[in-house]
């Protein structure tokens, strides 16, 4: 068997020297972090423009604060990247949510409701269903009295019923919500990996120009 | 792979961090008398001069960020402790921006620091060299709709701002930034209530946009939180103040630790 044994480690041209500085983990990281960063803010701002409340109402933009609350880390073993919203994993991956504190979770019921919680409210009341079972919490009712008065002097002398307001129902109680998992919320991982491959490739590129230009100068 | 608890937003934490409690009795418009690298180490409100409110407020942002809770529960919790302070909003005044129980008020604390925050800690991440020279420009766009949109167009334009490719884009560190924020800082939020962000912009195409060649390096900006963070809250409260009496000294002074404003302002 003949071996040959080469020694490159000195005659490493200018490039290869540059395309090892590029690739090194902290001059990649970054670029994979932001990269990942960048695809997941632009989805969330757009799944926030395409998706309204359901209820109508004043927006809470779920989502644009989702993409706003997107960062990334660099850890010892590679880039993590967060999104620091609460609720978006629960979007994410669904399951059954239950109360952590009350009782019952407060689902709103109609668009004043959306993104309040139920103790913004002064005025709600219990509604009992069957069996006496808590069900929601609604506007309490108000009869609205208007006064008699004698048609001579103007004194009041009695009161009439003009109608009644409230009673609407602006939260439906829950012991559990399931929710079904919906990933289009977040990007595709292979969009990810896909833009991020395109960025580390333009980070490389660029460093083996410049270190080719650099070595062609200091030829010259 | 998906985890259950989200990651420390470090950098937006640090600009947190730097900001001491400022109760005071300054509007909107007087506030904005104050140098940005000062408003930006203090937390503040118009018109709020109680320091329970406002330091409750800023743990709240600070739960906020770590995206371990909600806005609307934040919100009424700030109700029911302005309840017990006892607040009401003056006559006439209720639900208006300046009844500080409002959920338009409300909002606008948590939102607009929150979103500072969160808007020095995506700018700072982008100032790492290597971030910055993938990508050296952003492009100021429309990420919330408005019923009654600013004309941001005009701002940039007004504001000295250049329209490559019909758009708003700019190298990350042009000063056009600062000039069109509404609080002086080069980071979004630019305005209340804005529905404006930036989205980064590669070399390749701020290339094609003839913004930059494909070798110039552009040397990062900072904010100069370093020596603030080192220091102890009560030194930075006293630096705080001391730099804020010399600028705004002469038509305000503390008092009882209320920043409070006294004769016309320059």
């Amino acid at each position: 068997m003949i071996a040959i044994k080469i020694d490159i480690s000195d005659q490493a041209t200018p490039v290869i020297r540059a395309i090892g500085r590029a690739v090194r983990p902290d001059s990649l990281n970054p670029i994979v972090g932001r990269s990942a960063v960048n695809t997941f803010r632009e989805h969330l701002f757009g799944v926030d423009r395409a998706r309204p409340n359901a209820l109508g109402g004043s927006r809470t933009h779920f989502y644009a604060a989702a993409a706003r609350g997107t960062h990334f880390d660099v850890l010892p073993d590679g880039v993590m990247l967060s999104v620091n919203q609460v609720g978006i994993r629960q979007r994410v991956v669904g399951g059954t949510i239950t109360p952590k504190k009350a009782k019952y979770l407060t689902i709103p019921a109609r668009a004043e409701a959306h993104g309040k919680r139920a103790s913004e409210f002064n005025d709600l009341v219990v509604v009992f269903g069957a069996g006496g079972r808590p069900v929601a919490l609604a506007r309490a009712s108000q009869s609205l009295i208007g006064h008699k008065r004698d048609k001579v002097t103007g004194h009041v002398t009695g009161a009439t019923k003009r109608g009644s307001a409230g009673g609407e129902i602006l939260f439906w109680l829950r012991k559990s919500v399931t929710q079904q998992a919906d990933p289009s919320v977040v990007p595709y991982m292979e969009l990810v990996a896909q833009r991020i491959g395109r960025d580390v490739e333009q980070h490389i590129n660029r460093a083996v120009m410049r270190a080719r230009t650099a070595a062609a100068e200091g030829n010259s | 792979m998906i985890f259950p608890e989200p990651l420390p937003f470090k950098e937006a934490i640090e600009s947190r961090a730097v900001r001491q409690i400022l109760p005071t009795d300054f509007r909107t418009k007087l506030l904005a008398e104050i140098a940005p690298e000062l408003r930006e180490r203090a937390m503040f409100s118009a018109g709020v001069t109680n320091t329970e409110f406002l330091q409750d407020a800023s743990d709240k942002i600070d739960e906020l960020l770590a995206g371990t809770t909600d806005r609307a529960t934040k919100r009424a919790e700030l109700k029911q402790l302005l309840d017990r302070l006892g607040y009401r909003p003056v006559e006439g005044e209720e639900g208006s921006l300046t009844d500080l129980s409002s959920d338009n008020r409300l909002n606008l604390i948590l939102d607009t620091n929150l979103q500072m925050a969160q808007g020095y800690g995506s700018w700072k991440q982008g100032q790492q060299p290597e971030i910055l020279d993938q990508w050296p420009a952003q492009e100021l766009i429309r990420v919330i709709d408005a019923e009654k949109p600013r004309p941001w167009a005009k701002r940039w334009s007004d504001a000295g701002g250049k329209f490559p490719g019909g758009r708003m884009i700019a190298l990350k560190n042009d000063p056009i930034w600062t000039r069109i924020s509404r609080f002086g800082l080069p980071y979004p939020p630019f305005d209340f209530n804005s529905g404006m962000d930036v989205q980064d912009v590669d070399r390749e195409e701020a290339m094609a946009l003839e913004l930059i060649d494909r070798d110039t390096v552009i040397a990062p900006q900072s904010r100069d939180f370093n020596a603030a963070l080192q220091a102890t809250p009560e030194v930075r409260d006293a630096a705080l103040k001391e730099a804020l009496i010399m600028q705004v000294g002469t038509f305000a002074k503390f008092v009882v630790g209320v920043l409070r404003y006294f004769g016309a302002a320059a």
